[in-house]
């Protein structure tokens, strides 16, 4: 068997191999599974690493193909998504006992293309958070430094990719949850546009805003793996196929200045967001100033909606019809005691939150104001579109945290979210791409850039995202 | 600040219940985070009542996805207490209909 460096292995150098039979899928995946032995226990990206990897490998073993670029190719899945017959708990203590009695339409269609899945990855606790932190199963730590965090909510997805154990995985994002944490494992995070990948099987947070994307190492590899998710899909109303509309190339990049001031952006982050700009420039694109002038109230707006459907979404969570059940002398008591034991701190916040913003008296100073700005930020981004092919800001204000900084903090975790949140409000397609690097004690940390296109248009990220790599 | 009886009857309508010390974090946190999206107040929307999003119905056959039947077993034995009788397979839940009739 041929020498696998997993450090710069893609999946399109995987696949290049496996077709030439430098190595076999059984083998590709035994080197992944001896590196999640060596380095999880420091890392804990896993929650459990599946036992039936070799019987996936030789399934998948029969489908590589030259025209199959997937087939063979060893990921991690996010602990929200469902494996048919596997556990899947979204790291909630609620879902204990829970296995999967339906396959999630994208992993469905990675499973048809050959894909091996590793194991379930960690999270936030209903991909609620910016840091893993809460999640009822432990935190997940930053393979760059891990005294850090890995981000969140997807913080499981991330770390398994950069600490090589695995070689692309899949995470969802609500408000940041695929690009916070790639930006800060030094990878490709994209968010894909509202309903181009299905949500089907995927536990629901905030249902307008929630969506499925890819975690990779380079731009390609998260194009291949978003091309194979996409789709309609008859179990998701809201799922959408999207029509090619790449007839342009990118040409101009619009930066929103305003949003940019203030001292609440690191130092390094700013140089990083600059040099590529400078690099986009180099190449010979126009760059311009642009106004968002609602940008400001995303995040308010994004703390209000996100917690009512929260709220709606988690209340099916009762101790009867799956998961955690704790007895009590009546069905009231059954459901309270159940949904105590089983929400984390950070879930019944939300849940709470979102009860207050939706009750009467309160709805049409939260939900209502919310719904209607939000519709302003939609026309915003739709004028500026107009004007520029893309987008370019800052993935997060500042490089991986230390675990335990704001986790006391629920508002400065909420700030972690100012750049990201925008993109699943409009419901626009955005990238986190890597774009620098911080020395912090001795630690390389990683930063990233964001970048966001208009609905549908995944191909400027990807064509842009390569300029920078 | 948001005071200790809301949090009380928010904790009810949610569900859930809260120690002494967990509705006092409350408080602070949830009064933290309101504070915050109270910025909203001055975001410059017409006030003419609930805007509707531009949205449309997607709307499928009314038609069975399935075979009935192909996933009962699975899913009521996924409930934490369940039941199979001559008559059927059940969840079960507690009486909440009154007491001795």
């Amino acid at each position: 068997m041929a020498q696998i460096d997993l450090k710069t292995l893609t999946i399109e150098k995987a696949h290049k191999a496996l077709v030439a039979g430098d190595y076999t899928v059984r083998e590709l995946c035994q080197v992944y599974l001896d590196e999640i032995k060596k380095r999880d226990g420091d890392i804990h990206a896993y929650l459990e690493v599946y036992d039936d990897v070799m019987t996936q490998a030789d399934e998948a073993q029969k489908k590589v193909k030259a025209e199959n670029m997937l087939a063979g190719i060893p990921i991690a899945i996010k602990d929200n998504m469902l494996v048919l017959g596997k556990k899947v708990t979204s790291a909630s203590k609620i879902l204990e006992g829970y296995v999967a009695p339906y396959e999630a339409t994208a992993v469905k269609k990675m499973r048809d293309a050959g894909v091996v899945f590793l194991g379930r990855v960690n999270m936030d606790e209903f991909a609620m958070g910016g840091s893993t932190e809460n999640s009822a199963f432990g935190v997940t730590k930053n393979p760059h430094d891990l005294s850090r965090v890995a981000g969140g909510s997807s913080g499981g997805s991330a770390a398994a990719v950069a600490g090589d154990m695995a070689l692309a995985s899949l995470g969802s994002d609500t408000g940041g949850s695929i690009r916070q944490p790639a930006s800060f494992c030094g990878l490709v995070g994209l968010k894909p546009t509202y309903g181009s990948v299905s949500r089907h099987g995927l536990m629901a947070m905030g249902s307008s805003l929630d969506v499925i994307g890819p975690f990779a190492k380079t731009v390609a590899d998260a194009e291949i793996l978003f091309t194979a998710m996409k789709g309609k899909d008859r179990f998701d109303a809201t799922s959408i196929d999207m029509t090619s509309k790449a007839d342009s190339k990118p040409k101009t990049i619009g930066v929103p200045r305003h949003f940019l001031k203030g001292d609440g952006i690191d130092v390094d982050v700013m140089k990083a967001f600059e040099g590529a700009i400078t690099r986009f420039k180099a190449a010979g694109y126009e760059i311009k100033d642009i106004e968002l002038p609602n940008i400001e109230y995303s995040l308010a707006v994004y703390y209000v909606l996100m917690p009512a459907e929260v709220s709606t979404n988690l209340a099916r969570f009762d101790g009867v019809k799956y998961g955690l059940h704790k007895d009590g002398a009546t069905l009231l008591e059954d459901y309270l005691l159940s949904r105590s034991a089983g929400f984390g701190a950070e879930a019944r916040r939300r849940i709470m939150l979102g009860a207050y913003v939706l009750s009467s008296g309160y709805y049409d100073a939260y939900y209502n104001k919310a719904s209607a700005v939000r519709e302003l930020l939609r026309q915003d981004f739709a004028k500026a579109f107009e004007q520029v092919d893309a987008i370019i800001t800052p993935t997060t204000p500042s490089t991986a945290f230390k675990i335990g900084e704001k986790a006391s903090d629920p508002v400065a975790m909420y700030l972690e979210d100012i750049f990201t949140v925008t993109a699943n409000l409009v419901g626009i397609p955005a990238m986190s791409v890597p774009a620098g690097e911080k020395l912090v004690d001795g630690k390389t940390l990683p930063i990233g850039i964001q970048l966001s296109a208009a609905h549908g248009r995944e191909d400027v990220l990807f064509a842009l995202g390569k300029v920078l790599e | 600040m948001i005071s200790r009886e809301e949090v009380l009857k928010l904790a009810a309508l949610s569900r859930i219940r809260l120690s002494d010390d967990e509705v006092l974090k409350m408080q602070s946190d949830m009064g933290a985070i309101l504070a915050y999206v109270d910025t909203l107040k001055s975001a410059p929307t017409k006030e003419s009542g609930p805007i509707a999003p531009v949205q449309r119905n997607i709307l499928r056959d009314d038609a069975h996805a399935h075979e009935g039947g192909v996933f009962t077993d699975t899913l009521i034995n996924l409930a934490p207490k369940h039941e199979k009788t001559a008559d059927g397979q059940f969840v079960k839940v507690k009486k909440i209909l009154g007491g001795s009739q």
